[in-house]
């Protein structure tokens, strides 16, 4: 049996706001295993890789390296030891080169300039030993999400590091960029290179992985080796119950059009077209998915029809009126609402309190006040219905938005958005970064809301939840709509997934 | 850490802040003076020695409340526009032309200039709210700059407009006598703009606790594309916000000089603005602990003329406690260890109880 290469036990690790994201964590990697860190969205397992990779202090535990103890040090010392990390999010600069990316911080120099022609062979060289194929020339900013994570992994690997961390790096990928990164990493495994696997999906643990630790609430449930684990297990132990995976959907009833987009184009303050011809309706009784590599325009398109970008052409009526270039107020006014995709730049004011955030659409709202002035009684009524129906899990309505979880922070924009009883719902990424719990009550909601005869828009990047959720689907590329599909149960995984990368595109009439 | 330990940590560290300040004052005392204990009794006793010195403390403490409520109004909103020092000053020029050229009846003469007061002041502060929310420029440069364009502003229309010619200086002429704020206490300049000053600390209060418009100032400071997405239209707040706390600035303008003076008198900028940052930092920029946060300041700076004038310690000593104060409140990582520690220990403490 092979050695531990790494052992870290007791880590426990508190962020400034109080939340405890790891607690007495142990965890130990074998050398030359993939290993499989497991749990939900919250349960702790970037913070304790943000430590093992020096990024965060840790309050008490230790760690352990090819049997030395690591006393705290900062990531660069990481990388010495042959640590090597690939981000969730790339560090990588758009405006440079591949090369430029995967030297950056070690140039190898002439003097006092930078070897280029050195710096472009080693890459080339280090592509070639790992089958990474990635033009060192081009420019990062024109590359797939695919090719930028390999360059990700290029600049690893150059470092020498012998023990790779991964985190999520399936998330933004299609289903066949997945296989490949799979192939890879395989490749470097039998290089006999350590590999921490991070995700919450199950299915790709069960195929490439040896072992798994999963993680629950911050702390560490259990570590087992995958061949003698099921699905069923292993969700299980992630969750602590048995989890519906299934929604109980009722079939849709699609009535009138109540938002039609017509030959919408717009471009962003750098003069890149994200948008380019959209057409779609949406009907009420519907939740219409949205699916795409993330930055293929949806977040555009959400943001433009409600109001949060300026310049675009074209139009967007909402029961027959245009409303494109409308304020926010009078887009609100004809019963629009809006789940931004990053909450804590749109969605809340982490310094309000709870009560604070669930008001800002109704303040003027003659329900909220009393004689003009803001009733404290009908703030405090509100609020503590909204928390109780929305099931955020808080302290009270005083307490400061920074002390929840995610999830609970993402119920509070659901809880506002929803009860501001909206007939066209725009929901961007609704479960982005949550735990499973609060996301099973998200859609819960949603579909509450379709059965109730409004429209959602649902744009995500998560296939999975536009699959189970949505009764239509609308795929984009590069800014312009390349498929549509009224009936979502019709389509597969790895079909959205031709057309997500522009390897497949339906003619004018089937788009529709 | 929930809000009642916030609170506490915030108040611990103005003590702390102040504490430290005044221990570096206790330091340079003893440093420099050849007779300091008389100092600190001077300094920290000496203005409760006598009904008029507490009454000094009380009339400084009147502009005082005003700026500070003033930089309150403005910061709250998310912008550092420093303005009021201007503001402050060209609302004593406009307060003096409408009380020197306009002829009115006895009342209305005081209401007009104060309304002439409040709009200088509005419009000085509008100034670089406009210019942030329509042309994105730095609130900060803006209002610095032009700063400098009201002093020399105000002091060409005093000197060519206002100016009392049978007078060795530039003095305007003086107001007429039923203009000026009636004094409360004898024995003591304490003014009724002391009461007008906790009035207006009312009306912010209620402003900020029980207005729409008040949510939505304090919601754009926290996070302004959250209001934006809410449908807030965040400019015209912006800049209501600023005409508000520049209004304040200039009624206080006005009313220092009707309570204080018998004609306008400044040379230069008075500085009260500037005093405003330090009141309204210190009160955490809540209405409701600025009267408190004024009248310490008023209460030093009272104790440093004492001590200057009956001691070898010049008043100047004053600058250091103004200038310690700011720096630490405003300095974010003090304490900081503490406060995590603080963090670790309550997670701690819930992870026992809920088992």
């Amino acid at each position: 049996m092979a050695q531990d290469i790494l052992k870290m036990e007791g880590i426990t690790k508190i962020y400034p706001n109080g939340v405890m994201a790891n607690k007495d964590v142990d965890f130990s990697v074998r050398e030359g295993e993939i290993h499989a860190l497991m749990g939900e969205n919250g349960a702790g397992k970037s913070t304790l890789m943000k430590i093992l990779f020096g990024l965060e202090e840790y309050d008490g535990g230790s760690i352990f390296y090819q049997g030395k103890k690591l006393d705290k040090a900062g990531s660069a010392e990481m990388i010495e030891l042959g640590i090597g990390m690939v981000h969730q999010h790339f560090m990588l600069v758009d405006s440079l080169r591949v090369y430029e990316n995967v030297i950056l911080g070690m140039e190898p120099v002439k003097g006092m300039v930078i070897d280029s022609a050195a710096a472009v062979s080693q890459v080339s060289e280090i592509g070639r030993k790992y089958n990474l194929q990635v033009d060192p020339m081009a420019k990062v900013g024109n590359l797939s999400v695919g090719l930028k994570q390999k360059v990700e992994l290029l600049k690893v690997l150059i470092r020498g590091a012998k023990l790779l961390i991964l985190d999520e790096p399936t998330a933004v990928l299609t289903p066949q960029e997945t296989d490949e990164l799979f192939e890879q990493l395989l490749l470097l495994k039998k290089s006999n290179h350590t590999i921490i696997f991070i995700s919450h999906k199950i299915r790709e643990v069960m195929r490439i992985c040896d072992r798994v630790t999963i993680l629950r609430g911050g702390r560490s449930v259990e570590t087992i080796e995958v061949k003698d684990a099921t699905e069923e297990e292993i969700s299980r132990r992630m969750v602590g119950r048995d989890v519906v995976l299934q929604l109980d959907k009722k079939p849709a009833e699609f009535k009138q059009t109540v938002l039609s987009v017509k030959n919408l184009n717009y471009s962003n303050q750098f003069g890149k077209p994200m948008l380019r011809n959209v057409n779609f309706e949406l009907r009420s009784g519907q939740i219409l998915g949205v699916a795409g590599v993330e930055g293929n325009g949806q977040n555009e398109l959400a943001e433009t029809i409600f109001g949060l970008t300026q310049g675009a052409t074209g139009e967007v009526l909402v029961n027959g009126t245009n409303m494109l270039g409308k304020c926010i107020r009078s887009i609100r006014d004809q019963g629009l609402s809006y789940i931004p995709e990053d909450r804590m730049t749109l969605g809340v004011a982490k310094d309000g309190a709870i009560w604070e955030n669930l008001i800002p659409d109704r303040v003027d709202s003659p329900n909220l006040k009393n004689r003009g002035f803001l009733s404290h009684k009908k703030i405090t009524a509100l609020s503590d219905e909204l928390i109780e129906e929305f099931n955020i899990r808080c302290r009270n309505k005083n307490q400061t938005l920074a002390m929840l979880s995610g999830g609970n922070m993402q119920k509070v924009v659901v809880a506002r958005e929803f009860s501001a009883a909206p007939d066209i719902l725009i929901a961007n990424q609704p479960t982005r970064g949550i735990d499973v719990g609060a996301n099973e009550f998200i859609w819960k909601k949603i579909l509450e809301k379709r059965d109730e005869g409004n429209a959602v828009m649902l744009v995500s990047a998560d296939l999975n939840e536009v699959m189970v959720l949505s009764d239509s689907i609308l795929v984009m590329c590069e800014g312009e709509v390349v498929a549509y599909f009224e009936d979502s149960s019709k389509v597969t995984e790895e079909e959205l997934g031709l057309y997500m990368l522009g390897l497949k595109k339906q003619g004018v009439r089937e788009v529709g | 850490m929930d809000s009642k330990s916030r609170i506490k940590f915030e108040i611990l560290k103005s003590a702390l802040a102040i504490g430290i300040a005044l221990l570096i004052v206790l330091i340079t005392i003893l440093l420099i003076s050849e007779e300091p204990w008389q100092a600190l009794y001077a300094m920290f006793i000496g203005p409760f020695t006598s009904l008029r010195r507490f009454g000094n403390i009380i009339e400084s403490m009147t502009p005082l409340i005003f700026t500070g409520l003033s930089v309150t109004m403005l910061y709250r909103v998310g912008l550092f526009n420093l303005s009021m020092e201007g503001g402050f000053f060209i609302a004593s020029v406009a307060a003096t032309a409408s009380a020197v050229l306009l002829d009115l009846p006895p009342g209305l003469n005081l209401l007009a200039a104060l309304f002439f007061g409040a709009l200088a002041g509005g419009i000085s502060s509008l100034i670089p709210g406009m210019l942030k929310v329509k042309c994105n420029a730095s609130e900060l440069v803006t209002s610095l700059m032009l700063n400098y364009v009201l002093l020399y502003l105000g002091l060409y229309l005093v000197v060519n407009y206002l100016r009392d010619a049978s007078m060795n200086a530039n003095y305007s002429n003086a107001f007429p006598e039923n203009m000026l704020l009636p004094r409360l206490v004898s024995g003591t300049r304490i003014n009724a703009g002391t009461l007008i000053a906790l009035l207006a600390v009312a009306v912010v209060y209620i402003l900020f606790h029980y207005t729409a418009l008040g949510y939505k100032i304090t919601l754009i400071g926290k996070n302004a594309r959250l209001a934006r997405m809410a449908g807030i239209n965040v400019g015209s707040v912006i800049i209501i916000s600023q005409l508000i706390g520049g209004a304040l600035a200039g009624i206080g303008g006005s009313v220092e000089l009707f309570g204080m003076y018998k004609r306008f008198q400044y040379t230069g900028l008075p500085g009260f603005g500037w005093d405003g940052v330090l009141v309204a930092t210190v009160a955490q920029f809540k209405p409701e602990l600025i009267p408190l946060s004024a009248f310490l300041l008023a209460y030093l700076r009272v104790g440093a003329n004492i001590m200057s004038m009956e001691t070898d310690v010049p008043s100047e000593i004053f600058s250091i406690i103004q200038a310690v104060v700011i720096i630490l409140i405003s300095a974010q990582a003090i304490l900081k260890k503490y406060q995590h520690r603080q963090v670790v220990k309550t997670a701690r403490q819930e992870v026992l109880n809920n088992g």
